[in-house]
């Protein structure tokens, strides 16, 4: 049996995750665990003092067990994960005070691909401006826009395709539709 | 030959650490159950600081300080970060104490009688030699000494104020509050605190700034037994026990949040035998939570949640105060060019006259 | 022992800090800060930052005051070396991960570069106002005032802010924030850098950030220059360079010298003065 060095796992997913965020539009690459990217993130951002939402079809038991964590609404959530990109879920979302901002929700959004509407970012992380792709619509992009309107509070929103590529959008992104 | 800039920091560290050690390669020679005997005390400060029961590390801690007991405490802090939490324990509720020792300053006589116990409160404190008189004690078991504390009686009589519980108690050492501080916190602050800095701000309290006239309800010192819910059984299991102090200190009246006037109390309380920190801490309490009356607000500090929750702990305190023996020379520089500038200008307009043409 | 010191739930909740740090760009998160075999002040939360985010494909620098050589850095390098395994250097151009204590390279870092900054207070406010409780509020309603107020007095008094280092910074357009000890001579450089940022505090138990290409301005009257360290026309003794930040250093004799500051740069100098 093939031993998951679990720590090591999460230190390498962790550096991914910090420089989608710190760099929103780039792509940068995570590992699996259990044959799950999806897993594998929740794995490393997941511990016993944080809460998630999840009501998809991959199996958190395993998380649940190992990291400890807790359970909760999708409105009072730490981390939200989702099958798919879900605008419902990110009108829930918690986004802070602004006394305290960073009591506020993380989305991690499955999704089969990059390839979509054709947008550019720019904001703290990005040089002038990016061009990416994602599975969007406009009416999403202006949905982004305005829950972060009020900064510091709002929300960062992972996208994460099925070969395990994560793209980040943070709170202080703008996104235009080209 | 050009002067090089400070290079060989390497070498520095490890003759530096080498001399160092002929201090503490001396207290090697002495048996960590010997320490524990001969140095309870000391033992019990730095179990109470460090925030970690064992005796055998503080004896470990104390050796490798060379006796420098808050360097000994700040050993035991890093050890007990390095500990995996495994759960946390039943409550302990200091009225099950196995008492060794309990008096009530507030009763002239309490039941049970007022405890002395082993104390030196009446020593009198003269470096000759005085051999104590010697007397015939029984044998003394405390198994079943265990009594309510000496304000049970008021606090059944509904006549002390309680201050709100939370549900939960707060854990400093995985999230530390933001103002308005959980009373958990404020008494897991103290309780770990550096003893002196408690004394001092207590002493403040005691001296007149702070209304609160304390007398002590009951201090006492035992053992409590710890108990866990064993993860496997699920059956509650008794881990151990240790020695601790506890005081109660009763202060003046003052209304609670029914509007009822009531008679105010302080906690204090801590690991092994360490009354005058659980004193301080009980009358700190008092002092927080009991605005003043007689001397107002301003200029208090054991009444200032700010001063109390910043500025008692010995290790942040003791690390802090002594990082000033890093290079500073970055910043030095910068003062210095700051200094010379401001001069530099002050010293020209002061050469101007009113029209602001030089003189 | 267990890699990069720390158990996974106490680098978890650090990551955690640092994730919120970032998407906050300038924002004092709290963190619950374990205590470190290394004192309180001495570096624990830059320490605490790097061992969470550090893995086996980084190299390692140290600095303190600019010099690898420093005993703080020596000792530091040394702990995080000893749990880790991981590659050490002195060249910044070859570090991925640089903690540093007071000063911010001489050399522009790159994209892909993670720069740690030790921290020993980490609310600007501090300075005008210790109550924690109300600083934290100020920042909330983004009020400055009394930083504005301190700068208007000390330049009609002194003709400019009689701040030296930790010159107070306001990031991304909304949060003031503290740099650290930095001379004003590197404050320029916390603009707009390709690098990230980290901040870690760890007796005060706060982390915050900036990401790369953001905008961070020093806190200034827009008719008024920003003045930095002037080194007038004194350069450096071994490598030459007129362009860095000088250290003054005083022999046996009594006579002062001036060097770079930043060991690494002044190296590269001479490297390159060889070269040609």
């Amino acid at each position: 049996m093939k031993t998951i060095d679990i720590e090591k796992l999460n230190r390498d997913n962790f550096k991914s995750i910090m420089n989608s965020l710190s760099m929103p539009g780039n792509i940068y690459k995570i590992k699996s665990i259990y044959d799950s990217y999806f897993l594998a993130m929740a794995n490393t951002l997941l511990y016993s003092e944080v809460s998630f939402f999840y009501d998809g079809n991959e199996d958190f038991d395993l998380i649940k067990a190992i990291t400890n964590v807790k359970e909760e609404s999708v409105e009072n959530s730490d981390y939200i994960f989702s099958d798919e990109i879900n605008e419902y879920f990110l009108s829930k979302a918690k986004i802070g005070t602004s006394k305290d901002p960073e009591f506020s929700s993380t989305l991690i959004f499955k999704c089969k691909d990059f390839s979509g509407l054709n947008l550019k970012l720019s904001g703290p992380g990005i040089n002038e401006y990016k061009e990416i792709s994602l599975p969007i619509d406009k009416a999403f992009v202006d949905f982004f826009n305005e829950k972060n309107s009020s900064y510091p509070m709002g929300n960062e929103i992972f996208f994460l395709n099925k070969k395990g590529e994560i793209l980040a959008l943070s709170r202080t992104t703008k996104v235009e539709v080209l | 030959m050009a002067y090089y800039a400070i290079k060989g920091g390497e070498e520095a560290i490890k003759n530096s650490l080498n001399f160092y050690n002929d201090f503490t390669k001396n207290s090697e020679k002495i048996e960590d159950d010997d320490l524990i005997e001969a140095f309870t005390f000391s033992i019990d400060k730095v179990m109470s600081e460090g925030s970690l029961y064992s005796k055998k590390l503080a004896s470990q801690a104390i050796k490798r300080s060379a006796g420098d007991l808050l360097n000994a405490s700040f050993f035991l802090r890093a050890h007990r970060s390095s500990c995996q939490r495994i759960g946390i324990c039943k409550e302990l509720d200091v009225n099950d104490m196995r008492l060794s020792r309990r008096i009530s300053s507030a009763f002239k006589d309490i039941e049970g009688g007022q405890l002395l116990g082993a104390s030196n409160d009446y020593e009198v404190k003269l470096l000759v030699d005085i051999k104590n008189e010697k007397v015939d004690i029984k044998n003394y078991s405390n198994k079943n000494n265990v009594i309510k504390s000496a304000l049970t009686p008021l606090r059944e009589d509904n006549l002390i104020k309680i201050l709100p519980k939370e549900d939960e108690p707060w854990d400093i050492t995985r999230v530390f509050p933001t103002a308005p501080y959980p009373r958990s916190s404020v008494l897991q602050v103290m309780s770990r605190g550096e003893s002196g800095t408690l004394l001092g701000f207590a002493y403040t309290s005691m001296r007149g700034y702070g209304d609160v006239h304390p007398t002590i309800g009951d201090l006492r010192i035992g053992e409590l037994d710890i108990k866990f819910i064993h993860p496997f059984t699920k059956k509650e299991v008794k881990i151990g026990s240790i020695e601790a102090s506890a005081v109660e200190s009763a202060g003046t009246f003052n209304k609670d949040e029914n509007g009822d006037t009531k008679l105010t109390t302080g906690f204090g309380f801590c690991f092994g035998k360490n009354e005058t920190k659980a004193i301080s801490m009980s009358i700190i309490d008092l002092t927080l939570y009991n605005n003043s009356y007689t001397v107002g607000t301003e200029q208090i500090v054991a009444s200032d949640f700010e001063m109390v929750m910043h500025h008692v702990d010995g290790i942040e305190s003791f690390g802090f105060a002594n990082h000033y023996k890093l290079p500073h020379y970055v910043t030095f520089q910068t003062d210095y060019q700051i200094f010379k500038s401001a001069k530099k200008y002050v010293d020209e307009q002061n050469r101007k006259d009113v029209d602001g043409d030089i003189k | 022992m267990r890699y990069a010191f720390l158990d996974e739930e106490a680098k978890k909740e650090i990551r955690r800090s640092i994730l919120k740090a970032i998407a906050i760009p300038g924002y004092i998160v709290s963190f619950a800060s374990r205590e470190m075999p290394v004192a309180r002040g001495w570096g624990t939360g830059g320490l605490q930052v790097t061992l969470s985010i550090i893995n086996e494909k980084d190299t390692l620098k140290v600095i303190d005051q600019g010099c690898d050589g420093s005993v703080n850095a020596v000792n530091i390098r040394n702990f995080i070396s000893s749990v880790t395994n991981v590659k050490t250097t002195v060249d910044t151009k070859k570090a991925t991960l640089i903690q540093t204590r007071h000063r911010i390279p001489q050399i522009d870092l790159e994209e892909g570069q993670i720069l740690v900054y030790q921290v020993p207070m980490p609310d600007i406010l501090e300075t005008v106002e210790p109550n924690t409780a109300k600083a934290k509020i100020m920042h909330a309603n983004a009020d400055y005032s009394k930083l504005w107020v301190l700068l208007y007095e000390d330049t009609s008094m002194y003709g400019d802010s009689r701040i030296s280092n930790r010159y107070p910074v306001i990031v991304h357009n909304r949060y003031a924030m503290d740099p650290s000890p930095i001379p004003k001579y590197d404050t320029p450089k916390l603009n707009n850098n390709k690098a990230l940022q980290l901040f870690g505090a760890g007796r005060e138990k706060k982390i915050y950030a900036i990401p790369p290409y953001t905008k961070v301005e020093p806190l200034k009257f827009e008719d008024r220059e920003f003045k930095v360290e002037n080194f007038e026309d004194k350069s450096c003794q071994r490598c030459n360079s007129k362009n860095s930040f000088l250290d003054e250093v005083y022999d046996d004799n009594g006579i002062v010298h001036y060097y770079c500051n930043d060991t690494d740069y002044c190296d590269s100098q001479i490297k390159k003065a060889d070269k040609k």
